[in-house]
């Protein structure tokens, strides 16, 4: 005999109490490492779309606005002797030509033959009038292979549609095509860019027929680079082979000469240069002249004016004589036109363009200082730029502006000229009044001239061609390509690569800790399964008293006893442990059953895939084991010292009366915490400080044990004060209760716990029922949500918008206010996207409207930011290149896991950087996922984002859904799904509803293994007081008498405990209570507080009557 | 000497035993008598180190035990004395032959182990119990596992064996033999003895009777 054979033997003679305390630890370490697992499994699953979305795509280049030249992609094949992908990749709407089904935002991918070699996928790319869609496509629209699919794509132009005077045709774009193959997941039906976990709707056609269908032939706007065979492409490497094979088309300038003359021309496709590209320009020619040309809608004197005309701003050095500020020089035809001469006046008008092509027609006086032949004018109808819509135009009534032109003044001789001269400037101005009139975020250039004999640069000056023939001349093309090239960089014109596979990675790494998230929602339930199993094996440890004592008789120590027992719990606990590992699989595996069906609200996929990681078994095992031993031992170190002392009669000795300053302890502990709850109450609802959720929830929780603390404290007074005479049943009641107060109280408090979690969980649930009006609520007081797929180019809130969209007679659109904003595309940083982005969307906002109106609610925020005016604090840059942002509070927190304070880095329009410093986080609301800028910056930093595709509209809430309705009608033709602000605050709100119904289903487990805790607390009591109940027999008790004192004073405990619950939960919930707004989920709450009072019940009644059918008389015998 | 009891009283919410003195010489056998309640169990307690005196001093084979941690009393227990209880507690997990060699468990010095395993040999087969000691207890008669009990205290050859109500679980015929038993192992062994029961015809068989009589000790003349 040793203590190894001891303990052995112990455990197998004691194996029913050991089981029971084994079935504990499987429970708390499967809920452990099921919940670590979980955490895993949603990682591994996220890295698993990421290659599913990229292939083997390693690098992306992708310019979004801007076009290159699809041979880019050849020519950097070559030069890193490495395959290079070209894509178009355009946003459409898709349409079941059979059924009239639609679908906003299909992402429409131009793709050659070397895309599916991404993917390894069998399927055959399309040909010309074919389409290959992706699964949730085919769907979405019930398409099958066959079938007919047409898609809408938007009129996309080389310049910036909200450029002056670039054309705002409607959408007309569209692509017949046939569905030829329908890609599934792992063949590159979720090819996206973008990091998330929700699949776009892919259609995949020829880039061929797409670039050319939109008018960008040749061009492309992505280039993928797969994973290389040999290295991996290091970003120098790929810089470097873009430097080397990038040429001027791709950043969208051109240079030209002029036929017969040494004279060189250099324009970009945006129509305006950019000022950093102006500058690189200068620095490379620095003889180039600057020329702006601009559309004058009137050039009037003496009662005479002549409509459109163009006017261009030069630099000295285009013209024979300098001009000087305030001076124009016309052409002699302009001249006569207006019977003008020198000296005499001339007034221009001209439109300045606002956002959304809100025009201003300004004016301004010149004197003319000279009057030049037409046919000597410098450039002649090249000095117009190549504004889409007019100089392919073949009259002028076929001019498409993005201003309106009236047509009725087009005269005869205006018509003659432009079919003669075409665009050719009538007059010039200085480039100082130019860019002083003219000026706009897109520019203040339209072209450079030069004579590239004058050209200090090198290279051009050792190629010297005395006689220009052509335009095409290719030594000197090139000489001035790579002449300007060496001061342009790519980046500046969206060049870039980046490192999309290791970005998708990260994201997905860093996605949100699903591991911890479940950890908490579990806490609950691994507490009640740790707390069952200290109970156990404390009421096992209990029933081992005489043995305890037996052994110190024979004169073991009392650590070799304690050695003796915790061993054989320990030894209990390591097959417990290993068991729950594995049953943790299953319960990782059950979660993300729920997560990929009925609570796919909270991950928006059903793509997660169980992924089992050894280590977090491992930590899973090894915290479970650490616990349970935790448990175990606290549960039995106060034991053994009463095992001991209670020496070797197995009798269990009877309390002494409890002092009395222990019922003062407890009492005064209670009264205090209660005093402080009800005065932080006070406080909060005083007004005096910011409603703070979580210090209603400390209140909440104090008043809770507070209470606890005061029906021990009572107990304990009753314990101590027997009554001397009859006693009626609910006084004996407590009396036998206060007799048993450590299990009363430990029973008490389970039940008060579990209750106070599950009230709180239910009432926090989030509904918005009745608020949504309401200017401070979280969908600002707005009546609807829209978006396009096409951009708006117009105010809708103007005369000119309404009209454009013929909104002028809608009736339902008479009260309407339109807040439309400006979107910088990026990833979705909402909750509904779980991986952690680095660079969210970011909206523009109009401030001044939003502090007007007193919309939406700050829940933190800087101190520089005005309390009450927080959307002002917008308006204005912190320092050059720092502008001040809002973003919802979760999304700060949880989603791009910053705080308030913090910055954010984006690229501007030029490749600098920009910076983003959140200056306060907004109470949940309808921009979760975007991160919220002033308007009017955005646009300084961003300004060719044309159009809007996001608009808020204010209305009248009664017509809420016919206004969504009619509003989809009128914009079929731009994809507008407009839904309710308060519907898509709650999709947000489902996410965080869902984790709450996961956080109630798992404390409701919790609660249930607290009622079987509860149910052994009471059989044990039941089974040590037999004696008692015998004795009740003997002298006369009937049994139902007895039954009927034991369920009361069980039921007693019950209620105590939920009592004590609801009102901590109730206080912690107040000011959800007190707001009118809130309407609490009652009979949720009340469902599930019944269920826990009818397992509660249960276990009370079912052990009592077991009780009642043996003979407990024999009890009497021992 | 080997136990001695100078003026041990013990309070409880009143005074239970009054400066009891007691000197215990080896092959002493002392029975302790009188009323439930008088105190008997707490003077065997006070004398086995399960319980300390309120005052009085107590010492054990020359040394005085006031003073000493639990873990000395756990081995002076261990070592020098052995309990007989009303019941006879064997752990029903163990097989006979394992409770007997039970105290043995702590002790770490092999030879010690062997001569006490020896020793529980011969014990047993002085207690007629050789042809059950693999045995549960469950499957034994409450007289044979009062006898194994009694082997179990006697194992580690103590100085001072304690006897609580020894018979008081047996019926006429088991007590009588178990009485002889206590009273030939103590003359064998020549170890102290103290046994508290209400039994006159175990009281007889010791060689002396005390009787604890409103917290004092009084000795009664054998008849």
């Amino acid at each position: 005999m040793n203590v190894r054979k001891l303990i052995f033997n112990n455990i197998l003679y004691y194996r029913r109490p050991y089981l029971a305390v084994m079935v504990g630890v499987i429970v708390s370490t499967a809920v452990l490492t099921g919940a670590l697992l979980v955490g895993d499994s949603v990682r591994g699953s996220l890295g698993r779309l990421t290659e599913l979305r990229l292939g083997t795509t390693r690098w992306a280049m992708q310019s979004g606005d801007r076009f290159f030249r699809s041979a880019l992609a050849s020519d950097l094949s070559v030069e890193l002797n490495h395959a290079v992908t070209p894509v178009l990749q355009l946003n459409g709407i898709g349409v079941n030509t059979l059924t009239g089904k639609r679908l906003q935002e299909v992402q429409v991918a131009g793709v050659d033959s070397t895309f599916a070699g991404l993917w390894d996928s069998q399927i055959v790319l399309p040909h010309k009038d074919q389409v290959v869609i992706s699964t949730n496509l085919a769907s979405k629209l019930e398409l099958k292979v066959g079938d007919p699919f047409l898609i809408r794509l938007p009129r996309v132009e080389l310049a910036p549609q909200n450029a002056p005077f670039v054309a705002d045709e409607k959408p007309v774009a569209s692509l017949r095509l046939t569905v030829s193959a329908i890609a599934g997941e792992k063949e590159m039906g979720r090819f996206s860019l973008k990091s998330n976990q929700r699949a776009p709707y892919n259609a995949f056609v020829s880039i061929d027929q797409l670039s050319s269908r939109v008018g960008l032939e040749g061009l492309a706007n992505l280039l993928l680079v797969p994973a290389s065979e040999n290295h991996e492409l290091s970003s120098e490497q790929l810089d470097e082979a873009l430097k080397s094979a990038w040429q001027m088309p791709d950043a969208g300038i051109r240079t030209e000469q002029f036929e017969g003359s040494d004279l060189i021309q250099i324009t970009t496709d945006r129509i305006f240069f950019d000022n950093q590209t102006v500058a690189a320009v200068l620095k490379a020619f620095p003889e180039a002249k600057p020329i702006l040309t601009y559309l004058a809608n009137t050039l009037a004197s003496h009662d005479k004016e002549t409509p459109y005309s163009f006017v261009s701003a030069v630099d000295n050095g285009i013209l024979p004589a300098p001009l000087l500020p305030g001076e124009i020089l016309v052409t002699n035809w302009l001249a006569n036109d207006l019977g003008i001469r020198k000296g005499d006046s001339v007034t221009m008008t001209y439109f300045v363009m606002g956002p959304l092509r809100r025009l201003k027609e300004e004016s301004f006086r010149f004197q003319v200082s000279g009057i030049i032949p037409l046919t000597s004018v410098p450039f002649g109808e090249s000095m117009m730029p190549a504004f889409p819509g007019m100089s392919d135009a073949g009259q002028c009534n076929e001019w498409e502006t993005g201003a309106p032109v009236n047509l009725n003044r087009i005269r005869d001789k205006d018509e003659a000229y432009w079919n003669k001269y075409k665009g050719t400037p009538k007059a010039f101005i200085s480039m100082e009044d130019g860019k002083r009139l003219w000026d706009n975020p897109f520019g203040s250039v339209t072209s450079f001239r030069m004579s590239h004999t004058e050209s200090s640069h090198p290279d051009i000056q050792t190629s010297r061609h005395p006689v220009i023939q052509s335009s095409s001349d290719p030594v000197i093309q090139s000489s001035l390509d790579s002449a300007l090239m060496s001061t342009l960089q790519p980046s500046w014109y969206k060049l870039d690569f980046i490192p999309v596979w290791e970005q998708g990675q990260l994201a997905a790494a860093n996605s949100t800790d699903f591991g911890g998230l479940f950890l908490s929602l579990s806490f609950f339930l691994i507490a009640s399964s740790l707390l069952l199993t200290g109970m156990l094996f404390s009421l096992h440890a209990g029933t081992r008293i005489s043995e305890a004592g037996v052994l110190a008789g024979l004169g073991f120590r009392r650590g070799l006893i304690q050695r003796i027992l915790f061993s054989e719990a320990l030894l209990v606990a390591i097959p417990g442990v290993i068991l729950g590992s594995v049953v943790g699989i299953l319960y990782n595996d059950l979660i993300l059953f729920g997560l990929n069906t009925f609570w796919q609200d909270a991950v928006r996929t059903s793509m997660l895939e169980m992924e089992v990681n050894f280590s977090s078994i491992f930590i899973g095992a090894v915290s479970g084991f650490f616990l349970a031993a935790a448990v175990l031992y606290l549960s039995f170190r106060g034991q053994t010292k009463q095992m001991i002392s209670s020496r070797i009669k197995g009798m269990e000795v009877s309390k002494p009366t409890p002092a009395r300053w222990r019922h003062w302890t407890w009492l005064g502990t209670g009264t205090l915490l209660w005093v402080i709850a009800i005065i932080l109450l006070a406080f909060l609802l005083s007004g005096r400080s910011t409603p703070d959720a979580g210090l209603f929830l400390t209140a909440g929780g104090l008043m809770m044990i507070g209470g606890i603390s005061l029906v021990y404290a009572f107990l304990i007074w009753r314990a101590g004060k027997p009554s001397s005479g009859k006693q009626g049943m609910i006084a004996m009641v407590v009396r036998l209760g206060s007799a048993k107060r450590a299990r009363s109280i430990s029973a008490i408090t389970l039940l008060a716990l579990g209750t106070f979690t599950v009230v709180i969980t239910g009432a926090n649930r989030k509904t918005y029922d009745g608020s949504e009006q309401d200017r401070q609520s979280g969908t600002g007081g707005f009546l609807l949500w829209a978006e396009t797929t096409m951009p708006l180019l117009y105010d809708l809130n103007t005369a000119s918008g309404k009209s454009y969209f013929a909104l002028e007679d809608e009736p339902l659109l008479q009260n309407v206010h339109f807040y439309q904003l400006h979107r910088l595309d990026g990833n979705d940083a909402s909750c509904l996207n779980l991986n952690q982005v680095q660079q969210p969307m970011i909206l523009g906002i109009p401030e001044r409207n939003f502090d007007s109106l007193d919309a939406f609610k700050l829940v933190n925020s800087l101190p520089e930011v005005d309390p009450e005016h927080p959307w002002l604090s917008l308006s204005r840059e912190l320092s050059p290149g720092v502008i001040p942002a809002f973003c919802d509070q979760s999304v700060i927190t949880w989603g791009l896991l910053k705080e308030t304070g913090d910055t954010l880095v984006y690229q501007d329009e030029l490749g600098k950087e920009l910076k983003v410093r959140l200056m306060g986080g907004l109470d949940n609301s309808i921009f979760q996922g975007h991160i919220l800028v002033s308007d009017s910056l955005l646009k300084l930093h961003f300004p060719s984002i044309s159009g809007t595709r996001i608009m808020l509209v204010d209305g009248p809430f009664a017509n809420n859904i016919a206004t969504a309705g009619r509003l989809e009608e009128l914009f079929v033709d731009y994809g507008m799904l407009a839904d309710p602000a308060s519907k898509r605050l709650a999709e947000f709100n489902s996410v965080e509803n869902t984790y709450l119904s996961i956080f109630m289903l798992l404390g409701a487990f919790g609660v249930l293994i607290g009622t079987i805790g509860f149910g052994i607390i009471l059989w044990r009591n039941n089974l040590e007081r037999s004696r008692e109940f015998a004795l009740y027999l003997a002298i006369g008790f009937r049994k139902k008498f007895i039954r009927t004192i034991l369920i009361t004073e069980y039921l007693l405990i019950l209620a105590t405990g939920m009592l004590l619950g609801i009102t901590g939960a109730l206080a912690g919930i107040l000011p959800s209570l007190i707001s009118p707004a809130y309407r609490m989920p009652g009979g949720f709450i009340l469902l599930i507080l019944s269920l826990i009072w009818i397992s509660g019940a249960a276990w009370i009644v079912i052990p009592v009557q077991r009780l009642f059918r043996r003979n407990i008389t024999r009890s009497l015998d021992d | 000497m080997l136990a001695e009891l100078h003026q041990v009283s013990k309070n409880f919410d009143h005074p239970v035993l009054k400066e009891i003195s007691l000197a215990i010489q080896q092959g002493d056998s002392i029975a302790i008598v009188g009323p439930s309640g008088s105190g008997k169990s707490t003077l065997l307690n006070i004398l086995g180190t399960l319980d300390r005196p309120s005052a009085g001093r107590v010492v054990l084979n020359g040394e005085t035990v006031d003073m000493l941690n639990d873990n000395q009393l756990a081995t002076i227990r261990n070592h020098f004395i052995g309990f007989v209880f009303q019941m006879h507690y064997l752990l029903p997990q163990l097989t006979l032959h394992e409770n007997i060699l039970l105290p043995l468990l702590p002790e770490k010095d092999k030879a010690t182990i062997k001569a006490a395993e020896e020793r529980a040999s011969r014990l047993i087969k002085r207690v007629g119990l050789t042809h059950l000691i693999h045995h549960l207890p469950g499957e034994l008669s409450v007289g044979e596992c009062q006898r194994a009990a009694v082997v179990r205290a006697l194992v580690n050859k103590p100085g001072l064996l304690l006897a609580d109500e020894p018979t008081g679980s047996l019926d006429e015929t088991n007590a009588g033999e178990l009485g002889d038993l206590l009273a030939e192992l103590n003359r064998e062994e020549q170890m102290g003895m103290v046994v508290v029961t209400h039994s006159m015809d175990l009281a007889g068989k010791m060689k002396k009777i005390c009787r604890l009589h409103m917290g004092r000790l009084e000795k009664i003349e054998k008849p």
